[in-house]
């Protein structure tokens, strides 16, 4: 069974329980969520076993659509397969690879050199994520032989970032078109892609709105998800449906009062990564009257552009540009300044009480951050940071009853200190 | 006229400059006189720039004190030792004297290392394009224009046409004086050991470059029929490695054996195989064109470039085999090391590759590795 029939299995098999059991602490809208991924996993075995052109990069899937291939989200299928996580390590420290790097990324390179996803036609690098990120890429592309483009991501947006970034957009179209048989760009495509995915990030800043009311609409497990865009997606229009739905039912739950934590003694943000592989801390962090309005990680508020003083720059942007300063617009390829003002704000939008930073073993970009954020978010706002490290998909070295127990005694000593 | 005895001593001199105790020397003598001193990490980092500011760099490394209890509450244990080593070294106050360091966002690590320097002293981060793309050139091209402007308000001094020619030529002799003694390797019984040419290249990053190119003037025809020092000559090694600061390193793998008749490394080979051609009219195109046409670094996405070049250049040296000393937790270096390994192989070139710390450790453990693997080149 490939990575796609895995996934989609579960999806099933979630689909089923919540139709059987729902859960009334969990959205209504995960149902929702699951099926249109369901449906997205039978839109890729399809299309591999038609052998249709594959393409993978992640903040890429406008373009990559646009050039005619189907989205391939190398990326979070890594990040899903945690059953598979202790074989893959043993491949990557066979072939010798960084087995320290972090796991939730580097399993993209033996489920794509064994087979478990398709092998790309085209693979779109960039270090607007991190380097394992995109070393991982360059590596699966050099070994395959596959045409990859590199887009390197300025740490700031300015108009001559966003300038540099068409141009290399625009190479990176003319070296498709010349290396991917069948490959060629439709303007329009990447037009409607990117107005779906504006429509995508008005509803997710109404999202983050209503996350900062009191008590907050949503459950700490159901906040630890990483949204997906809805350009990833075969039919974009089906993402957006779920998003609205995300939203209304955010809405209804905030307004009627009808929460998962009635009786919110803390709000806690989480940053970073967490462990994947057990729902025990969050369980444990609801019974404790404790919300998480926000995981704070790849897909972080700046992506969605909360700040509206930048949506002066983004009027009658063209579609490559408008691509461009989403590349752009990631905190994870910025400076350290950056990232600690947008955390800061957060905090304060979200009026959290505390952080958790799980930080995960091999992320030199945010583990190498974390004490000056620590430091900048308690010394300008007094929130305190409780630190943990550990590795999202292999539990190898986890103490996990530590972490609950740590986990525990911050949230107890927080809440003791803010009554 | 100098007797050979006092060449000899020359040369010492000159190898042993970099040591750590007196590498800071030139910088200190620099100060004193009322000038400035910018440190760089990143190779990519143009010199020329600096000297035509008016100021001296100087690379800067890492601390040799064995405990980095400072840098580690920043730093996680596995990022790149050498960063930990120069933030170490920041936070003990032996960076004091550098009035400005420059660094480059070519990799993460160097980047979120940027983000706590930068609180601490005054630096500057370079955007550094990954690719060589044409985009990617007038990148470039605009980092190093707003990095003359930095260093013009460092220094107080403009940056004109004619100094930054100086400086150009200056620089661009010391390459071709190091391709004179590149091209000395090739002897069958060339005239110095790896660890000898090893300190020389450490002295080229922290030595003003007027002074050092005329000590390398002067030493080249004493070199040309000087008599090796060296017992063993065989196997030929070729030694890639990144910031490798340590001669340490290269010592411990001749004395096991072997001659290191070659490098590929960023502060060796890469950094001195290629000169700026000035004919170019537009000087800062120039330096430009010289970053992209070098050898690159793992950083950079063209590793089969990078890995046909080494195999070029084991042709060139008559190389018997490649040792790679990837130093611990360094990203780049471990993503490609596989590929290294296999394109390697296919071209029937012998190849080794060892973990290392940035400082000279594990030094029984190396020499085991080391050893098996000369064994091997030399058919035992």
């Amino acid at each position: 069974m490939n990575f796609f029939e895995r996934d989609l299995e579960a999806l099933e098999r979630r689909i089923k329980r919540i139709s059987e059991s729902p859960d009334p602490t969990k959205l209504k809208s995960n149902k929702l969520l699951f099926e249109i991924e369901a449906e997205y996993r039978r839109d890729q075995i399809a299309a591999w076993k038609e052998g249709l052109p594959f393409a993978c990069g992640d903040g890429f899937a406008p373009l990559l659509r646009a050039l005619g291939f189907v989205f391939l989200d190398s990326i979070r299928a890594a990040d899903r397969s945690p059953q598979k996580a202790e074989e893959y390590l043993r491949h990557i420290r066979r072939d010798g690879l960084p087995d320290w790097g972090c796991d939730r990324v580097i399993l993209v390179i033996p489920m794509a050199l064994s087979g478990d996803i398709p092998i790309p036609s085209f693979v779109a690098s960039t270090n607007w994520a991190c380097d394992v990120i995109s070393y991982s890429n360059n590596y699966i592309a050099k070994v395959k032989k596959i045409p990859e483009y590199y887009v390197t991501v300025h740490y700031e947006v300015t108009k001559q970032a966003v300038e540099f970034l068409v141009e290399e957009l625009k190479n990176m179209i003319e070296y498709v078109e010349r290396n991917v048989p069948g490959a060629k760009f439709d303007e329009d495509k990447l037009a409607e892609g990117m107005y779906l995915q504006r429509q995508q990030w008005e509803i997710m800043r109404d999202i983050y709105k209503l996350k900062g009311r009191t008590p907050c609409p949503i459950g700490p497990r159901d906040s630890f998800r990483e949204e997906r865009w809805v350009t990833d997606y075969t039919n974009p229009h089906r993402g957006l449906e779920y998003m609205r739905a995300l939203r209304d039912e955010l809405f209804e739950r905030a307004n009627s009062g009808d929460v998962p934590i009635k009786d919110e003694k803390l709000r806690i943000g989480w940053v970073n990564t967490g462990p994947m592989f057990s729902e025990r801390p969050f369980q444990l962090l609801q019974e404790r009257g404790v919300s998480i309005p926000i995981f704070l990680h790849g897909s972080s508020p700046r992506l969605y552009h909360i700040w509206e003083e930048e949506w002066e720059y983004a009027q009658n942007l063209s579609p490559l540009e408008d691509q461009a300063w989403w590349l752009l617009s990631n905190s994870w390829a910025c400076l350290a300044d950056k990232w600690s003002k947008d955390v800061i704000r957060f905090c304060e939008d979200l009026k959290l009480d505390a952080l958790i930073d799980f930080r995960q073993t091999g992320c030199i970009q945010t583990v190498a951050i974390g004490k000056i954020l620590a430091e900048d978010v308690e010394n300008k706002l007094g929130i305190p940071t409780l630190v943990a490290e550990g590795r999202g998909l292999i539990q190898e070295g986890f103490d996990i009853l530590d972490f609950e127990q740590k986990v525990i005694e911050f949230v107890d000593m927080c809440i003791e200190n803010k009554s | 006229m100098f007797t050979m005895d006092e060449m000899e001593k020359r040369l010492i001199d000159l190898i042993q400059s970099s040591n750590s105790d007196t590498r800071a020397k030139w910088a200190l003598e620099w100060k004193k006189k009322g000038q400035k001193v910018v440190g760089w990490l990143d190779p990519y980092v143009p010199e020329e720039l600096i000297y035509a500011a008016g100021m001296l760099p100087y690379r800067v490394v890492g601390t040799g004190r064995g405990s980095l209890s400072k840098a580690l509450a920043y730093r996680p244990v596995n990022s790149d030792a050498y960063y930990t080593r120069v933030l170490e070294s920041q936070l003990l106050g032996e960076l004091d004297f550098i009035d400005l360091i420059v660094t480059s966002n070519g990799d993460e690590d160097q980047r979120r290392l940027y983000d706590v320097l930068a609180r601490l002293r005054p630096t500057i981060i370079m955007f550094l394009p990954r690719t060589n793309s044409e985009p990617s050139f007038h990148e470039w091209e605009r980092s190093l224009t707003t990095l003359a402007k930095n260093l013009e308000n460092i220094s107080g001094e403009k940056i004109t046409e004619q100094s930054l020619n100086d400086a150009i030529v200056a620089c661009n002799k010391k390459r071709t004086l190091m391709q004179k003694l590149y091209e000395l390797r090739k002897r069958e019984i060339p005239p110095l050991s790896g660890t000898e040419f090893h300190g020389i290249i450490c002295a080229a990053m922290s030595m003003p470059v007027d002074f050092f190119n005329s000590e390398i003037e002067n030493l080249i025809p004493f070199l040309e029929n000087r008599k090796t020092p060296m017992n063993i000559i065989k196997p030929r090694l070729l030694l890639s490695s990144d910031a490798l600061d340590n001669p340490g390193y290269v010592q411990l793998i001749e004395e096991a054996g072997s001659l290191i008749a070659m490098d590929d490394m960023n502060i060796g080979s890469r950094y001195l195989l290629t000169t700026v051609d000035i004919t170019e009219g537009n000087l800062l195109k120039a330096l430009v064109k010289r970053d992209v046409s070098k050898p690159a670094n793992s950083q950079m996405t063209s590793w089969p470039e990078q890995i046909n070049q080494i195999i070029e250049w084991v042709k060139e040296y008559k190389i018997d085999g490649v040792v790679e000393l990837k130093q611990v937790y360094n990203y780049p270096r471990e993503f490609r090391s596989p590929m290294l390994k296999s394109e390697l192989e296919k071209a029937d070139i012998p190849f080794i590759t060892i973990s290392r710390e940035y400082n000279l450790a594990n030094v029984g453990q190396l020499q085991t590795r080391i050893g098996a693997f000369i064994e091997i080149l030399t058919g035992y």
